[in-house]
């Protein structure tokens, strides 16, 4: 047998890609996460600064393969539309190229609590405002990592910020300072989905050294 | 100056269709039109799969369901009676929808899918035009 080169298995899938799967919420107080692209750019940034070499599929180019014929946005993006098509080997034989093992589906929303005022007043002498606005938000996004071998949810992550934004007007002068929730929680959901992925190559490493 | 007073006009009428357009509404992602077409010439009923839907249709709009006479949903649509472990006459039902409002009129496509089981048992789609009146 040498010089006979043993038969190399096929590379192992561990693609990634990420949807947003936005939950409606009428609750007073509560917003969607608006700026989807940017929030899923966010979580892949973040993935990529901690795991350099982790394949990561754009949901475009998944969608361009898998869904030639569609108009962009009507594509499955439930888990539970996608999971009929994944159990369908010619659909996973089309998606095959992309070597996607996890798709994580993205959803979240913002909590708003808006307290104070600004109160206006004019004098024969001109007019003046004073007063402070401030909005005390939290943001929470989740992710459920479904693996395409098992089509089951594998892992339910989690990514939190809270902080407060204000606003006030001192005589005529406005001064004001944001706060961006959503991307202090989407920064510390990519972190933890770094380290589940970090953790699945482990295991796979793992599993492959006890079969040698 | 023929060519001075046209450029205004011409400025004007771009304006006024951007206006128009910038106006009208649309409900969905993209025309149902041809992907009803796609989906009456590529699929049959009896065979296609709720997967095949999905390549053809994309996401539904909604899903529920339907308990329809057993008296004609007792036999499939070949007229045979269904299979063990069918219950006639239950169906779960695939919703898609798509509506386009302009200034003046507007229209817009319905389609239910029905399936038993996994697999496409039929379809009826509906296609709707209405004018619009500004109060």
């Amino acid at each position: 047998m040498q010089g006979v080169a043993a038969p190399s298995r096929p590379p192992q899938a561990n693609g990634v890609a990420l949807v947003m799967v936005r939950p409606f919420s009428f609750e007073a107080g509560v917003d969607d996460v608006t700026d989807e692209q940017g929030v899923v750019d966010c979580i892949t940034g973040s993935i990529r600064g901690a795991l350099p070499d982790q394949p990561l599929v754009p949901w475009d180019s998944f969608r361009y393969i898998a869904f030639p014929n569609l108009p962009a946005g009507a594509e499955p993006r439930d888990p539970k539309y996608l999971a009929p098509l994944f159990r369908n080997a010619e659909f996973r034989a089309r998606v095959a190229s992309l070597g996607l093992r996890f798709v994580g589906f993205i959803g979240g929303v913002t909590e708003v609590k808006q307290d104070g005022g600004i109160y206006c007043g004019v004098g024969p002498g001109g007019g003046a405002c004073l007063g402070l606005i401030t909005w005390k938000k939290a943001t929470r996004l989740r992710a459920g990592m479904v693996d395409l071998e098992t089509m089951e949810q594998v892992s339910a992550l989690e990514g939190r910020d809270s902080g407060t934004a204000w606003f006030a007007v001192v005589g005529i002068l406005p001064i004001g300072m944001p706060y961006d929730t959503e991307r202090g929680s989407c920064r510390a959901l990519g972190t933890e989905i770094a380290e589940f992925l970090r953790q699945r190559r482990a295991a796979a490493t793992e599993g492959m050294e006890g079969l040698q | 100056m023929r060519t001075l007073n046209r450029t205004p006009r011409r400025a004007l009428l771009v304006c006024a269709c951007a206006a128009v357009a910038a106006c009208s509404v649309s409900t969905t992602k993209g025309d149902l039109a041809p992907r009803i077409a796609r989906f009456e010439s590529g699929l049959s009923r009896g065979k296609s799969t709720k997967a095949d839907v999905l390549l053809i249709m994309g996401e539904p709009d909604g899903a529920g369901g339907a308990a329809l006479s057993d008296r004609f949903a007792a036999f499939d649509w070949t007229g045979k009676p269904y299979r063990p472990g069918g219950i006639p006459g239950q169906y779960e039902i695939w919703f898609f929808d798509e509506f386009n409002t302009g200034m003046t009129a507007g229209g817009g496509h319905v389609l239910l899918v029905y399936f038993h089981g996994e697999v496409l048992d039929g379809y009826q789609w509906f296609a709707a035009k209405f004018d619009v009146h500004l109060h």
